[in-house]
């Protein structure tokens, strides 16, 4: 007797572990990967193209935004990194796509957004970051266009290390580091 | 591996400006030499691609999307009864956790239910007068939801 309840309470017990497991996986989804901070809002657009002409040309490819119930549009990019926290680079992206929504759609986008790193142990972490403003974005695209032109000398990485990862080393007069 | 910018001159993307966040020696580089990458840099973006895939697929999923396989395959997709299955999906299941696990585990099944039913038109016609039961429910709940 005291076997058959241990067995049934075995089998109970990897039922319910079943089910939790079963639950977990589809629970999961777009509502388990979006940032706490936009549980009410609205998934409005994915992996949409934005185009603008004015301040400057400008295409920004836009992997989710969300529409808070105030109406404001918040964006939100995937990144597939080991570190988990925001790079300049995804704030700068984050901001261009800001631009060109609004001046697509003509609708308002909130000045934060956020980066959801996706680590390699499947993890995903949102991290919110404040935008650049216009003047921010407009002055990197001066400085993109005048290094481009080779009007403008550019800058090298803040980190030497990543020097060893990039493909374009042997074409880089960067000196090498003692 | 080269990759050439098609982009109409002095047309920017978000991405080719962000560039300049982690080297702007490399963007003039990647310009006069085109893009390249490494071995490991090509696999770091194909699992990036996969992730941003499975991304997409999951916002689709959750977004107010014309799925309703059974339903469609048994009515027609924009038959009364489907747009009823849809309409008590968007206002009932979807705000609910055991909805939309409900939902997420229809959407798993349903493509196989629908084969199934492909291969047996037999069941086609069970599948309806069962499918008109609990269309007739899911009307009833969402007056009933309208109602004050």
């Amino acid at each position: 007797m005291t076997w058959s309840a241990g067995y049934a309470l075995a089998c109970l017990v990897l039922a319910l572990w079943l089910v939790r497991l079963w639950i977990r996986r589809y629970a999961s989804g777009e509502r388990a990967s979006r940032p706490r901070d936009l549980a009410s809002a609205e998934l409005v657009y994915m992996e949409e193209l934005f185009r603008i002409r004015q301040p400057f040309r400008l295409i920004a490819k836009v992997d989710r935004v969300y529409r808070l119930p105030g109406g404001a549009l918040v964006l939100v990019e995937l990144k597939t990194r080991a570190q988990d926290s925001p790079y300049l680079t995804d704030i700068i992206q984050l901001s261009a796509q800001r631009l060109a929504i609004e001046g697509q759609t003509g609708e308002a986008v909130e000045r934060y957004a956020f980066i959801s790193v996706l680590r390699p142990n499947g993890r995903l972490r949102s991290h919110r970051v404040r935008l650049l403003d216009l003047d921010e974005v407009s002055n990197l695209k001066r400085r993109h266009k005048a290094i481009l032109d080779g009007h403008l000398r550019p800058s090298y990485a803040v980190s030497e290390a990543s020097c060893r990862q990039c493909a374009l080393r042997p074409r880089c007069d960067r000196p090498e580091p003692r | 591996m080269s990759k050439r910018r098609k982009e109409p001159r002095d047309e920017v993307s978000a991405t080719e400006l962000a560039e300049m966040g982690f080297c702007e020696k490399r963007v003039q580089l990647a310009h006069i030499y085109g893009e390249q990458a490494t071995s490991e840099q090509r696999k770091a973006m194909a699992r990036g691609q996969v992730a941003h895939q499975r991304y997409l697929e999951e916002g689709l999923a959750a977004t107010a999307d014309r799925r309703c396989f059974v339903a469609t395959f048994v009515f027609g997709r924009d038959a009364r009864e489907t747009q009823v299955l849809r309409a008590y999906r968007d206002t009932v299941l979807v705000r609910r956790h055991w909805g939309r696990v409900l939902v997420a585990a229809y959407y798993r099944i349903a493509p196989s239910v629908c084969r199934v039913m492909e291969r047996l038109p037999a069941t086609v016609v069970g599948a309806r007068r069962m499918l008109c039961i609990v269309v007739a429910c899911c009307e009833t709940a969402l007056c009933n939801r309208r109602s004050p």
